[in-house]
C-alpha cells in the first residue's frame, strides 16, 4: 500500500484476509529515534528476516538495520542490496559494472559480520539500474544476493 | 547543509519565484521533468482541497470522540458575518481545523510537513486563493517554496516531534505556510525568507505532549492558531518588516532548543498535557 491510499484504517484486516498473522509488542529497543518499528518477518518456509526502521516525519523513513548490518535506507534513491563475501575486490567489481551502466553512485555503505564472513553493500544511485546488469552482477563468484528496490514515491 | 539564504540569493539574482528554483533543482535532482513534478505537487493539492471540504461538513468523529465537528462551528460563524476576527483569519481557522480533524479520524490527508501539523497549508493556501483569487498554476509553484523551507528545516534539523517537540512539526508547518502566503501576495524572495522566521521564532520551544499519546490534543486545535500566527507573520514581512535573527539560524536554534527537551516532552505522553488530570483520566478511558 501507499501512504496515501484510502484502505490504511483496515489494513490489519486486509493483511489477515490475505493469511499475514501480525502481533505487536511494546518493548525497548535502546539508542534509537524514538518512533521507531522492529520488524520480525517470519516467511513461509520459516526463514526469519528482522528490518529496524523509524518513521522521522514529514512522511519518510529511514531503515537503520536489516538482519545484523546496520544500514540508513531512507528510500530516496534507487537502492541497490548486495550480500555477499567478504573478500577483496567485490565491491570493485560491483562498481565496475555500474560504471559499464553508467550509473552513478550517490551514497554507498559496506558492512560485515566479521571478517571473511557475509557482508552487506547498500548502493544508493542516481539511476535505475537495468535487470541485464543485475542479472551480471548475480554471475560474480562472491555475490550471493543482489536486489533493486524502487525509491519511494 | 542546505541553506535558505542560498535560495533567496539564487531567486533574487534570477528574478523568480524561490518556488520556480525548488522547482528546478528538484527536477534536476531527480531526473524528472518539471511538469511531472508539478502535476505530482497539484495532486497534493487536490488532496488538500478535498481534506477541508471533507472537515468542513462536520460528520467526522475520531475513535476517541474526542474530535470532530469544532471546525463546522468556526464555519458556521464565518459563513454568518459574525467573525470577530474577519473573514479570512476565521476562514483559515475553520480550513485548518477542518484538515486536522480529517487527519485525527484517519482520513486522507497531506503530511505537511506532518500528519500532525497537516492543516496549516492547506488553510493559509486555500484562504489566500479565494481573498486573491489566485490562478492555480500559482498555488502549486508556492507549495514548492513550502516545500523548499520543510526540506531546509529536515536537513538543518527534524521534522519530528518525537525528536523535536510540536516546534518542529507545527513550528515547521507555520515557517512553511508563512513563506508561500509573501508568495502568493507578491513580496520578494527575502521576505519569504522573514516571514517564516518570524512565524518560526513564534512557535520555538513548543513541546509536544498528546493526550494518550493520540494526534488529537492539542495537536487539532494548534493547527488553527499556527495558521494565524503564518498570516501574522507573513503580513510583518510583507509590510517590511524584517527578522533580526535569519531563517537558517532560527533553524539551527529550533534544532538545539529540540536537542534540549527532556523525553517526557517528545511526543512519548509522559509530560505536559498529557499528565494533567483531565489528560489521564482522557487516557483512562480510551485505554
Amino acid at each position: 500500500m501507499r501512504t496515501d491510499d484510502e484502505r490504511i484504517p483496515q489494513a490489519l484486516q486486509l493483511a489477515e484476509q490475505k493469511g499475514s498473522k501480525i502481533r505487536f509488542k511494546t518493548g525497548n529497543l535502546r539508542e534509537v529515534h524514538p518512533n521507531t518499528v522492529k520488524f520480525r518477518l517470519t516467511g513461509r518456509d520459516e526463514k526469519v528476516v528482522e528490518v529496524v526502521g523509524s518513521s522521522i516525519g514529514g512522511g519518510r523513513i529511514v531503515v537503520s538495520r536489516i538482519n545484523e548490518f546496520q544500514v540508513e535506507v531512507m528510500g530516496d534513491y534507487n537502492t541497490l542490496i548486495i550480500i555477499q563475501q567478504d573478500l577483496p575486490g567485490v565491491v570493485a567489481q560491483v562498481t565496475s559494472l555500474l560504471a559499464i551502466a553508467q550509473i552513478n553512485i550517490a551514497q554507498m555503505r559496506v558492512s560485515r559480520e566479521k571478517k571473511g564472513s557475509h557482508a552487506l553493500t547498500i548502493v544508493e544511485m542516481d539511476q535505475a539500474i537495468e535487470p541485464e546488469i543485475l542479472v551480471l552482477m548475480l554471475k560474480l563468484p562472491a555475490v550471493y544476493q543482489a536486489m533493486a528496490v524502487e525509491p519511494l514515491e | 547543509m542546505r541553506a535558505y539564504q542560498d535560495y533567496v540569493q539564487l531567486a533574487e539574482e534570477r528574478g523568480l519565484k524561490i518556488g520556480e528554483i525548488i522547482l528546478a533543482e528538484q527536477a534536476e535532482e531527480s531526473e524528472k521533468p518539471e511538469s511531472e513534478l508539478q502535476e505530482r505537487m497539484r495532486l497534493n493539492l487536490n488532496v488538500m482541497r478535498e481534506a477541508v471540504e471533507s472537515g468542513l461538513s462536520g460528520e467526522r468523529k475520531s475513535h476517541s470522540g474526542l474530535i470532530g465537528g469544532d471546525a463546522a462551528k468556526v464555519q458556521a460563524r464565518w459563513k454568518n458575518g459574525e467573525s470577530l476576527t474577519g473573514e479570512r483569519i476565521c476562514g483559515a481557522i475553520a480550513r485548518a481545523l477542518a484538515v486536522a480533524e480529517v487527519n485525527a479520524t484517519m482520513g486522507k490527508i497531506v503530511a505537511a510537513p506532518t500528519a500532525g501539523s497537516c492543516g496549516v497549508l492547506p488553510a493559509v493556501l486555500l484562504t489566500l486563493e479565494e481573498a486573491l483569487n489566485c490562478p492555480e498554476d500559482d498555488l502549486v509553484i508556492a507549495l514548492f517554496t513550502a516545500a523548499g523551507i520543510g526540506m531546509v528545516i529536515a536537513d538543518r534539523a527534524n521534522v519530528s516531534g518525537a525528536e523535536g517537540g510540536c516546534q518542529a512539526e507545527i513550528g515547521s508547518a507555520a515557517g512553511m505556510a508563512a513563506a508561500m502566503a509573501v508568495e502568493l501576495s507578491g513580496g520578494s524572495p527575502g521576505q519569504t525568507g522573514d516571514a517564516a522566521a518570524i512565524a518560526l521564532k513564534s512557535m520555538l520551544g513548543l513541546v509536544c505532549d498528546p493526550i494518550a499519546g493520540l494526534v488529537e490534543v492539542p495537536c487539532v486545535k494548534r493547527n488553527a492558531t499556527a495558521t494565524t500566527i503564518a498570516l501574522a507573520a507573513a503580513e510583518m514581512a510583507l509590510a517590511g518588516v524584517k527578522s533580526k535573527v535569519p531563517l537558517d539560524e532560527v533553524i539551527d536554534a529550533m534544532n538545539e532548543i529540540g536537542k534540549q527537551m527532556p523525553c517526557s516532552l517528545r511526543e512519548t505522553a509522559q509530560g505536559g498535557l498529557a499528565v494533567t488530570p483531565t489528560g489521564r483520566r482522557i487516557q483512562a478511558d480510551f485505554l
